[in-house]
């Protein structure tokens, strides 16, 4: 079977006067790619950070805002000399206003193959209700 | 898998499988090469060639 054709796009590097950015540690930055999705229960949330590890990721939720950074070890790349560079190596680093009623404190994350997934269940009052109708 | 059937507020990462092929010089020993997976990267090294590395030469003088 044919491989298929891949689109490729460029990371975006983030820009130092991206709005609410602080910069806490030297090195690029670039936002990864998300994909978000809302069922009943809340939201789940799906970003690509490869080569950051589960104890260089902080996930923050703060005023309706919420805070993904991840930070990469640049150890490997150390006393080499770059011939060839495309895939940039950088931290990553992106935010999103939460409009949902989560429950801050039901927040699930966990990173597998660089896929950060976070899950951010609904605060009870903001679920929707099944009223049950009485006969009579 | 990336929860199916449910409503999207963003989908921006890629799917599918991924195929790259790359050229390199004769210098490098393909038969030594070695691949590791980790964190979501793909890492190759290929070393060199013996007779591809730099060899010092010494300069005898008279």
């Amino acid at each position: 079977m044919a491989p298929l054709e891949i689109e490729t796009h460029e990371k975006q590097e983030v820009q130092n006067q991206d709005k609410g950015r602080e910069q806490t540690r030297p090195g690029r930055y670039f936002h990864p790619d998300v994909d978000i999705c809302e069922s009943e229960d809340g939201l789940r949330l799906w970003a690509d950070m490869p080569g950051v590890d589960e104890k260089d990721v902080e996930v923050t939720l703060k005023d309706g805002m919420l805070t993904i950074e991840g930070v990469v070890s640049t150890d490997l790349y150390r006393n080499l000399r770059p011939v060839y560079t495309e895939y940039n190596v950088g931290n990553y680093y992106r935010q999103f206003a939460v409009n949902e009623d989560i429950d801050a404190h039901r927040i699930e994350a966990r990173i597998r193959n660089g896929v950060l997934e976070l899950s951010l269940p609904k605060a009870e009052r903001a679920r929707p209700h099944r009223i049950e109708i009485k006969a009579g | 898998m990336t929860g199916d059937g449910q409503g999207y507020h963003r989908r921006e990462r890629a799917q599918g499988e991924f195929t790259r092929s790359l050229q390199l010089p004769d210098d490098f020993d393909l038969t030594k090469a070695e691949a590791n997976y980790s964190k979501g990267m793909l890492t190759v090294r290929v070393p060199k060639r013996e007779e591809a590395k730099p060899r010092p030469i010494s300069v005898q003088s008279k």
